[in-house]
């Protein structure tokens, strides 16, 4: 049997996030859809694509 | 009047200094300029040094490409103007789109730092115009994510068009995995674009003009960018 499994890493609470960071930055003028295309993945060589947009817990 | 040279610093540009001493070195005036400003200061040639521009914490050069500069810099990349990628500087004009591909992790996964050899493939550019194909250069790298990769059709597009600029090698010239530092496919350690004013490669040619510290392999690229900016236009 063959699986396929999607793993989803977070920093723990309270720590910095310098990569969440700059993807904050730029949401308002890349939008998801560019910040996923284009600020984190390379479209040269890499494909994406966004899986789920829920509303955060907490900011 | 000498050439005017500008280099882009960007937060965590590391060899911005080096680049602009480089410049000086071999007689051309260094200018530098700041990635938040959207001007050139009217330089004649623009580099885009090594380093890791904003600490490149999303991937190499990612963040770099939306600063304000990098606007003019593809106008005048766009317009015909010497524009020179060093490492990182590679990795931002590849994000940009002003190079075909992109740099990714070392085949061997570690961070290489040693002198190489490299075989001038190409004097269409203006690093090269002063320098016989086939030429050898001793020039350090220092980098973990110089891999040159792009699809077949663009490597062989590259080929054909006579646009890859530098080869890694042996130190008889010989190219071959056994000389390639990174696993870059074909060898490659520098490209230029279709019009051959756009060229970025990983080795660091500033780190290689003055004898007291290394090899020299660097002089004669920053010589002929020097001479190619003050050419009377073709």
């Amino acid at each position: 049997v063959r699986f396929s499994v999607e793993v989803l890493v977070t920093l723990k609470p309270g720590l910095a996030d310098p990569q969440g960071k700059a993807v904050e930055g730029a949401l308002p003028t890349l939008g998801w859809t560019n910040v996923a295309a284009r600020l984190l993945s390379n479209p040269v060589i890499e494909d994406s694509r966004i899986l789920e947009v829920r509303e955060a817990q907490h900011t | 009047v000498s050439a005017r040279i500008g280099v882009v610093t960007f937060p965590g540009s590391l060899d911005d200094r080096d680049a602009l001493r480089a410049v000086e070195l071999m007689g051309g005036e260094g200018v530098p300029l700041w990635h938040a400003d959207a001007d050139l200061r009217g330089v004649d040639g623009v580099i885009l040094p090594g380093g890791f521009s904003y600490g490149d914490y999303l991937r190499c050069g990612a963040i770099a490409r939306f600063a304000p500069v990098m606007e003019e810099i593809r106008a005048f990349a766009t317009g015909g103007g010497p524009v020179l990628g060093i490492c990182n500087g590679f990795q931002i004009l590849c994000e940009v789109g002003l190079l075909p591909g992109a740099l990714i992790r070392n085949r061997s996964l570690r961070f290489v730092c040693r002198v190489v050899h490299l075989r001038v493939e190409t004097a269409q550019t203006p690093i090269t115009v002063d320098v016989e194909p086939g030429e050898i250069l001793e020039i350090p790298i220092k980098h973990g994510e110089g891999q040159f990769v792009a699809s077949d059709d663009d490597l062989d597009r590259l080929e054909a068009e006579d646009r890859i600029v530098f080869r890694y090698c042996g130190p008889d010239g010989d190219v071959s995995e056994e000389h390639n530092p990174n696993g870059a496919l074909r060898g490659i350690a520098g490209i230029r674009n279709e019009a051959g004013n756009v060229v970025g490669l990983m080795p660091h040619p500033e780190h290689a003009v003055d004898p007291d510290v290394g090899p020299t392999g660097g002089q004669a690229l920053f010589a002929s960018l020097l001479t190619h900016v003050m050419a009377p236009a073709r």
